[in-house]
């Protein structure tokens, strides 16, 4: 949702200026990323999302060097607290922060100790006191990365919260479809998320970022996983539409990118699917609904993946497949934006 | 009233010995009556209530003080026993009182609930204990431990004062317990009050199924879940009355258009169905929890606070705005009876969660009249039908177990609230009396802040005082001491006052004496000092008529240099008074008719 008035910057920085010379350290340069914490795609603007995929463009030239190590945040402590069970995204950011030599302290929090013990007001302050600069969280229940930031005196970054967003995941995916797409712009390219739309924080916060940069967004699943999307798709986000149907024959032809979502097994209990076999055989990915896409289309999945389930192993694995591009994309990003915010005044 | 007008440092429970309050706009919904008027109060009774031709009404209009009947709450939770933390009777009836209640309902749900006659004994004992003047009820649960499965004790519940039943926090789980519970209350003359939720619907749910939980990714709250929980009451009661004709529903904090609906058939029908809606519900909408901060009436602007705050989340939800508007609509066309607050109070510990982990619930009892008075200013609401709603509406569903009069009755204790509907007042931490400061109106102006309010011919509020049974905010701690004021134990006198009891009970700690008045040493004398439990010594008098007057009229009243209470003396932006004052009352012209 918008950041509220005063956690911005009013005049529009220049893109040139923000790009960094990632040696230096981030606070030197002139103009400084305007925004306190990374909560939500819907808070940035197009050209600070561009600033973030021109700054991911300088890290990976980082990563691409024989020790892709840089100085730019030492001295500064990132705490990696997740209250959901993640590899991906947490080594990541670990491996993200350690590139630019931040001192990193991961806290694995169970998740059943949620709604008992420790209250996350109370962690977050312990984290403060014990000197952290920048905490990554990620939590199940929506919302959470703002009562967080609302306690911590320094930058807040969601790495995911409930049902809710997951703003370095949409950046990582924008970035992937930009390397791999012709002219490098989703602009006018039809962009399928196929699957569990309802309970996913990677469709919503992709919903922000694939529209802010001009794709046509369709979203496709079962009618029970797209609960109210409809409504949201004839509001559009912050104005713009985008397409919601049930119908994976009208999603996929002609399609440029096809994202297929990972599909829970809880989610057979709650009334919403038959089976996991039905669904396989209705929605799942296979090459033969492939086919039905442009043919340079390509593949993606957030993960991790059920294969078999939404995506067929063959076309997770397959030519059209850019899965493994968004892993390593996801440190680059992770690198800009951790980099942006330790850069940050506001 | 300028500053060096006559005021007095009363203390609330003092019976309110003499009170002229003059050209006020007066709202007397037991007589259907609105107009300019004085209202004169002698020893706790009211002695005339004076309407004024529009002639001689001297500049009192709607929109300056009014002086209304003593409001009353059906639907209250003041979660003693079980969980004082969050409230205690006695600081739920200090913020009653600030809200301009003089009468509450509590619901059943502490711990443990109100379900066998002891547990009632236990609240009426704490409510004696509390020393408010504000009335006390108490629904008991329909079902032993509010489990849905057998019926509580409802004849000994029904012999220990209930009004009514409900399992409110939940519904009546079981249609069958629901079904004997209809008729054996309805045959002792009780309502079941339902809170009609679909709980296979909504389970885990976090805000209402619609735009902003879509986009903010909460669990979806379907309006249907209400509904279809009301269609079940109505067709289970259309059965009912057919062998228990004195059967009554009553569905509490409707917030659907859907339900709204299926009750305006109801009663079309006939049936014995009555119900009410929440401040919040009829003024906040579920894009507060977006960050958008303007009523439900108003156009939609930019957001301008962080989302997901856990002050909005309540059961039943925030609805969207065409809900927010068949709330109105319902209000104004008579299908809703009554507007019930719903105070839901709880500690900071859980409420400053996650969203999704926060408790249900706003703190409402000092807002209600408030945002009420917030949709009558923008022209949405008729003030009398506003005020009809939070009096005589519950007033009528309570029937004889009210134990009062509505309205401004001469004859009768002295019951009723004046608030200026031209003074805004803060929302703030200091402000709230209550112990629940889970609100997401803090920081937020409201309009008619209350001047004073009376029950049952005892001051219970004075804008500027704090009042009994206040909780008082300490840092860092969930523990709260209560600060009491002295109160005499005599009960304000039924009928006039005789001349032998012409005398004026006030006492006050010194510390607590806000208006900054010092009263003469010649009228400290009385009853000895006790002890506080802040361990300061209270200051304690009780004056004949000729000491006081004689303390009123050397006193020049110090405005306390704070930032709560009040500002400008108990006098709105019109010509109205509010003066105690003594000896006999002006002779007055009697406006002709008295409607
Ligand atoms: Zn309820």
């Amino acid at each position: 949702m918008t950041t509220p008035v005063s956690e911005r910057q009013s005049p529009e920085t220049p893109v040139d200026e923000l790009i960094p010379s990632v040696d230096e350290a981030p606070g030197s340069r002139p103009v400084a990323w305007p925004h306190r914490h990374l909560l939500d795609v819907d808070a940035l603007t197009i050209d600070e999302i561009e600033t973030v995929m021109r700054t991911a463009d300088a890290m990976r030239q980082v990563l691409a060097r024989p020790i892709p190590k840089v100085p730019a945040l030492r001295g500064r402590s990132v705490t990696i607290l997740f209250y959901e069970a993640s590899t991906r995204t947490r080594v990541s950011f670990e491996v993200g922060a350690k590139n630019l030599s931040a001192d990193v302290v991961n806290i694995a929090a169970a998740t059943s100790s949620v709604a008992k013990g420790e209250s996350l007001v109370d962690t977050v302050r312990t984290i403060e006191a014990l000197g952290a600069d920048i905490l990554v969280i990620r939590h199940p229940v929506s919302g959470a990365p703002y009562l967080a930031a609302s306690v911590f005196g320094g930058s807040v970054v969601n790495g995911g919260d409930g049902w809710h967003a997951h703003p370095t995941q949409a950046l990582l995916d924008l970035y992937t479809m930009r390397q791999r797409l012709p002219r490098g712009s989703v602009a006018g390219r039809k962009v399928v998320i196929l699957g569990d739309v309802l309970h996913s924080r990677v469709a919503r916060s992709n919903v922000w970022a694939l529209t802010a940069a001009g794709a046509d967004v369709w979203l496709c699943g079962p009618p029970t996983l797209l609960r109210g999307f409809d409504a949201w798709a004839r509001a559009g986000a912050g104005g713009r539409r985008f397409t919601v149907t049930s119908s994976v024959v009208d999603a996929l032809r002609d399609a440029d990118v096809v994202m297929a979502l990972r599909i829970q097994k809880e989610r057979m209990t709650g009334g919403l699917l038959p089976s996991l076999r039905e669904y396989a055989t209705r929605y799942g990915l296979t090459r033969e609904r492939l086919s039905l896409a442009r043919p340079d289309a390509i593949v993606m999945h957030p993960g991790p993946m059920n294969e078999g389930v939404e995506i067929a192993p063959a076309v997770a694995t397959g030519a059209q497949s850019v899965i493994a591009d968004q892993v390593a994309n996801g440190v680059a990003i992770r690198m800009a934006l951790l980099y942006l915010l330790a850069g940050a005044r506001t | 009233m300028s500053a060096d007008s006559p005021a007095i440092a009363l203390s609330a429970g003092a019976v309110v010995a003499d009170l002229e309050i003059s050209g006020a706009w007066l709202v007397d919904p037991a007589i259907g009556r609105e107009g300019p008027g004085d209202v004169i109060v002698r020893d706790g009774v009211v002695d005339q209530v004076i309407w004024l031709d529009p002639g001689e009404a001297g500049g009192a209009r709607p929109d300056g003080v009014v002086v209304a009947p003593g409001l009353v709450d059906l639907h209250a939770h003041f979660r003693e026993p079980g969980n004082e933390d969050a409230e205690t009777i006695a600081s739920g009836l200090a913020a009653a009182a600030h809200g301009g209640f003089t009468t509450v309902c509590l619901m059943p749900n502490t711990m443990p609930p109100l379900d066998e006659p002891g547990v009632v004994g236990r609240v009426v004992a704490a409510a004696a204990a509390a020393a408010s003047p504000v009335g006390v009820r108490a629904f008991g649960c329909v079902s032993a431990g509010r489990a849905g499965e057998q019926l509580a004790a409802l004849g000994e519940l029904a012999d220990a004062g209930v009004v009514g039943f409900s399992d409110d926090g939940s519904p009546t789980r079981s249609s069958t317990v629901f079904r004997s519970a209809l008729a054996y209350a309805g045959a002792m003359g009780l309502p079941i009050v339902e809170h009609a939720e679909d709980l296979s619907m909504t389970e885990g749910a976090e805000a209402n199924e619609g735009l902003v939980a879509t986009i903010l990714g909460l669990r979806g709250w379907p309006a249907a879940a209400e509904a279809s929980a009301v269609a079940r009451d109505l067709a289970i009661l259309g059965e009912v009355v057919e062998d228990v004709p004195g059967a009554r529903l009553h569905l509490t904090h409707l917030s659907t258009r859907p339900a709204l609906d299926l009750v305006r058939r109801a009663k079309a029908a006939g049936l014995p169905v009555t119900c009410d809606v929440t401040p919040h519900h009829l003024a906040i909408t579920d894009d507060w929890i977006a960050g958008a901060r303007t009523w439900a009436w108003e156009p939609a602007c930019a957001r301008s606070a962080a989302p997901f705050d856990p002050s909005l989340r309540v059961n039943p939800p925030l609805r969207g705005r065409d809900d927010a508007r068949a709330c109105l609509e319902a209000l104004l066309d008579g299908t809703v009876d009554a507007i019930a607050t719903d105070h839901a109070p709880h500690t900071v510990v859980d409420k400053q969660v996650e969203f999704g982990l926060a408790a249900n619930g706003i703190s409402g009892i000092e807002t209600a009249l408030g945002i009420v008075l917030a949709a009558v200013e923008a022209g949405l609401l008729p003030l009398a039908r506003a005020i009809e709603a939070l009096t005589a509406g519950p007033a009528r569903l309570l029937g004889d177990r009210l134990g009062r009069r509505i309205g401004l009755v001469e004859g009768e204790p002295a019951d009723l609230v004046a608030f200026d509907r031209g003074d805004r007042w803060l929302v703030s931490d200091e402000a709230l009396v209550s112990s629940g400061r889970n609100t997401p109106l803090l920081g937020r102006e409201l309009p008619g802040r209350v001047l004073m309010t009376v029950a049952n011919g005892r001051l219970a509020y004075l804008a500027g005082s704090r009042p009994a049974g206040a909780a008082r905010r300490r840092r860092g701690s969930t523990s709260r001491q209560p600060v009491r004021a002295e109160v005499p134990p005599r009960r304000p006198q039924r009928a006039r006052a005789s001349a032998a009891f012409p005398r004026i009970s006030a006492a006050f700690p010194r510390s607590q004496n806000l208006l900054g008045v010092e009263l003469p040493p010649a009228a400290s004398s009385g009853p000895p000092a006790s002890r506080h439990r802040d361990g300061s010594t209270p200051g304690s008098a009780v004056m004949q008529p000729s000491a006081l007057m004689q303390a009123w009229t050397g006193i020049r009243l110090r405005r306390p240099n704070r930032g709560h209470g009040c500002t400008r003396g108990l006098v709105g932006r019109s010509s109205s008074a509010i003066r105690p004052r003594l000896g006999a009352p002006h002779a007055r012209r009697r406006a002709p008719s008295r409607a």
